[in-house]
């Protein structure tokens, strides 16, 4: 059927699954993780990942593509990521519609379909893990599990394919190949938008069960007057940023932001007399906070942004509590400070943004083995117990590199450690979708070297024939 | 188009997972934060104070606490020696360049330190090193009351500190993994002292001697002994190095010169310009002992310029010591 014989539906179809736009949207996107490259000189990778990739419209600065020193002003929309790849997972879903077609007919259609439920049912349970649930419990050999990981991915795809090919027959491998580009596709989405990424910083002797987000931060205000837990109020990031009066019900006084005032990573200088200082009190008094430039994602010190704010705090029925900084940096050197207001005191601070975990742990032994004779790094281990109360768990676990702690939907990696070599970061990422990847990484192995298969396979057989 | 619907579907729901909840203040119950604790004590002998010390996380000094107050008690002055007697399963090593001992203890690996310092007089003064360690647990100063008390039953004076708080002490200010931490793979050689020493050049003033193996955390040592008396001039860096109100008042209160209110610090510093940085200079010369220092305060990296010695030597050598400031230059700053 031509163009002109379609009706409008068709005509939106045929352009939503044409091969030109498929091109056009990969040119797009190899121009977008071009910019978003050069972008990093000046910002850092999670910066970059939110403004290009991880949004619907990414704003392109002129000057990404010229030298720093030329100051060329202005910029341009284009499509996000998440555009470009809806738009590509569309494209991909309209083409398939349009050309593969179901081969299968009666008792071969029912096999077919049978199998596919079964190699669906295959493959959602190896993405959501319910072979390696707990790799402190797991008997596999550690350097074998990406081996394992791919040879459960390997065997959904090999169900599905069989599915495939008692549906489609030919276009076995072409549909099976695809279906792993869109579960690569989706995998990326829900990780971006349900992934958590975290540190649990913890020094020998110490029993750690909260993790600390170092790419955003929190206003925690806490009334510790109880002795055994403390009352916690966490104003999220996105609220600092903007300028408004945060009157939350139990604290008694209200937090005046201003979005001028936040700075995405400060420098803290000594006040000088006579200088303008916003901090009428607290530690800001002594402190004056300077917009710094931004950690860069080309940066390779592994330096981390160290925000800080200036906020105003008014009791809800009394008087000014005054102008307050607050600041990563102070909070790490000396601590929350103290705001008195309602007959109470509370410890306020500007922190990573923190969340607990159902379990903890204790970190028994950091070590860093060297080769004999030099400084190069041989392993990084660390030595912790394991204590989950509420699944009565009390474990001795060893985490090193390339060997993560896998417990309750965490994966918890050797990620670096303190200077001292007393203390260790593990880095911990929630990602129930962590299997995503290699499955459909190994369908579309499958699909690929199927598609050989059967294409060989009907060569040998007609050459047989003749 | 099944597929299609599914597809659609699916991406609705997640974008609804997403949303909305970013925005809420939250409100919950926590466990009390990981603290640090340091256990020590304050031993003035004849002639010298000694420091005993011990920081590690709260609750692994709790259950030794009772083996550290054990060995407080057992310090005795012998033959005008401070002696001590180790708990059983204690081991000693000897004296390095900074500690005149390191006691270690504890059953698990690796084993808790406790350092032994010893400083020629006061040490500086009970306040001071007190709210030094205040200091470095973010714990604010507290005044002459909270002196630490006298501990019963030792043979000598024994001073015992016990403190709590939220920062980690002794390694600096810097916490794991945070602000521009060296990632593992970087196994980087760390400078030598030559390597920072090549950084500055300044010309020294006539009749100054200078140490060329200065004391630990010193970068430069210059000596000073003329009819006035002596004096020693060092350069040091730190990560860190606390704020001014801090600085100024442990050093008058080495001086022997009662620390002032917050509000009142400003009057006892005067902004000058050190090595290309904002700095502040500060006096404090009292009965026996006068300081003259410049400290350029940064919270990443601080550097002090200071002359400690009798206070007739550093009120004579004042200028020479404001010429060697202006004539410090160091690579990247100010030259």
């Amino acid at each position: 059927m031509s163009s002109a014989e379609k009706g409008p539906v068709g005509k939106v179809l045929a352009a939503l699954g044409s091969l030109k736009l498929t091109v056009a949207l990969l040119g797009m996107s190899i121009f977008l993780v071009f910019a978003g490259t050069l972008a990093q000189v000046d910002k850092g990778i999670w910066t970059v990942m939110e403004q290009y990739f991880r949004c619907f419209v990414a704003w392109i600065d002129f000057k990404i593509f010229f030298s720093r020193d030329s100051h060329i002003p202005g910029g341009f929309p284009f499509p996000g990521g998440r555009l470009l790849g809806a738009a590509l997972l569309v494209n991909l879903l309209v083409s398939h519609g349009q050309r593969i077609q179901l081969k299968a007919r009666g008792p071969r259609m029912a096999l077919g379909f049978a199998t596919l439920a079964v190699g669906l049912a295959a493959t959602w349970s190896v993405i959501t893990h319910v072979f390696d649930a707990d790799s402190t419990k797991a008997a596999n050999d550690p350097s074998l599990r990406v081996t394992y990981q791919l040879m459960y991915g390997g065997g959904a795809g090999a169900i599905l394919f069989v599915a495939c090919w008692l549906l489609f027959q030919r276009k076995a491998g072409i549909v099976l190949l695809h279906t792993g580009v869109v579960i690569l596709m989706l995998s990326e989405l829900t990780t971006s938008m349900l992934a958590k990424e975290a540190q649990m910083s913890i020094f020998e002797g110490q029993r750690m069960n909260f993790v600390e987000d170092t790419r955003s931060v929190e206003l925690a205000i806490v009334d510790a007057s109880d002795p055994a837990t403390d009352d916690v109020y966490a104003i999220p990031e996105r609220r600092l940023r903007r300028t408004e009066s945060i009157s939350v019900e139990g604290l008694p006084f209200v937090v005046d932001t201003d979005a001028g005032k936040f700075m995405k990573n400060a420098a803290l200088t000594p006040a000088q007399p006579g200088e303008t200082n916003p901090a009428t009190q607290g530690a800001g008094v002594r402190w004056l906070a300077k917009d710094a430039p931004e950690s860069s994602g080309v940066d390779t010190s592994g330096g981390v942004d160290l925000p800080a704010i200036y906020v105003k705090l008014r009791e809800k029925s009394g008087p000014d509590l005054g102008t307050w900084l607050v600041g990563i940096r102070l909070t790490l050197e000396s601590g929350a400070q103290i705001v008195r207001a309602g007959g109470k005191e509370y410890k306020v601070s500007l922190r990573f943004a923190r969340e607990y975990k159902p379990y903890s742990l204790y970190l028994y032994n950091f070590r860093f083995e060297r080769y004999a004779g030099t400084d190069t790094p041989k392993d990084y281990s660390s030595y912790v117990k394991l204590d989950d109360p509420e699944r009565g768990v009390v474990r001795d676990v060893r985490i090193w590199m390339n060997n993560p702690l896998r417990y309750r939907g965490d994966t918890l990696y050797q990620s670096s450690f303190d200077r001292s070599e007393q203390g260790t970061v593990l880095q911990v990422v929630e990602n129930r979708g962590w299997m995503a990847p290699y499955v459909g990484c190994m369908i579309v192995a499958i699909g690929l070297l199927g598609q050989f298969q059967l294409h060989l396979l009907e060569f040998l057989r007609k050459r047989l024939s003749s | 188009m099944s597929l299609m619907r599914f597809a659609a579907l699916t991406t609705a729901l997640l974008l609804a997972a997403g949303c909305g909840r970013e925005d809420e203040v939250r409100h919950y119950k926590a466990p009390k934060d990981p603290m640090w604790r340091i256990l020590g004590a304050v031993a003035p002998t004849p002639g010298a104070t000694w420091f005993f010390k011990v920081a590690a996380p709260s609750d692994r000094l709790d259950f030794v606490k009772p083996e550290v107050i054990a060995l407080f008690r057992s310090l005795r002055v012998e033959d005008g020696q401070l002696r001590w007697t180790p708990p059983q399963g204690w081991t000693e090593e000897k004296a390095s360049p900074q500690r005149e001992a390191t006691l270690k203890f504890g059953a698990q690996e690796p084993r808790l330190e406790l350092a032994v310092t010893r400083l020629a007089g006061d040490g500086g003064g009970m306040l001071a090193n007190l709210n030094r360690w205040r200091g470095q647990l973010g714990l604010e100063g507290v005044g002459e009351a909270g002196l630490p008390k006298k501990l019963d039953g030792a043979a000598t004076d024994v001073y015992i500190v016990d403190m709590v708080g939220p920062t980690r002490p002794a390694a600096g200010p810097r916490a794991m993994g945070r602000p521009q931490e060296p990632p593992p793979q970087a196994g980087r050689p760390q400078p030598t002292l030559d390597d920072i020493r090549s950084l500055f050049s300044f010309d020294q003033p006539p009749g100054w001697k200078e140490n060329p193996q200065p004391s630990s955390g010193r970068i430069f040592e210059f000596m000073i002994d003329d009819a006035s008396g002596s004096a020693l001039v060092t350069l040091s860096a730190l990560q860190g190095g606390g704020d001014l109100a801090g600085n100024v008042n442990r050093w008058r209160t080495q001086a022997g010169l009662d620390p002032m209110a917050d509000a009142d610090i400003p009057k006892a510093a005067a902004p000058v310009s050190f090595v290309g940085n904002d700095a502040w200079l500060v006096e404090a010369i009292g009965k026996d002992r006068g300081i003259v220092a410049i400290a350029s305060l940064n919270s990443q990296f601080s550097i002090f310029l200071k002359m400690d010695g009798a206070p007739a030597a550093v009120s004579a050598q004042k200028t020479a010591f404001m010429n060697l400031a202006q004539s410090f230059k160091m690579k990247g700053r100010n030259e």
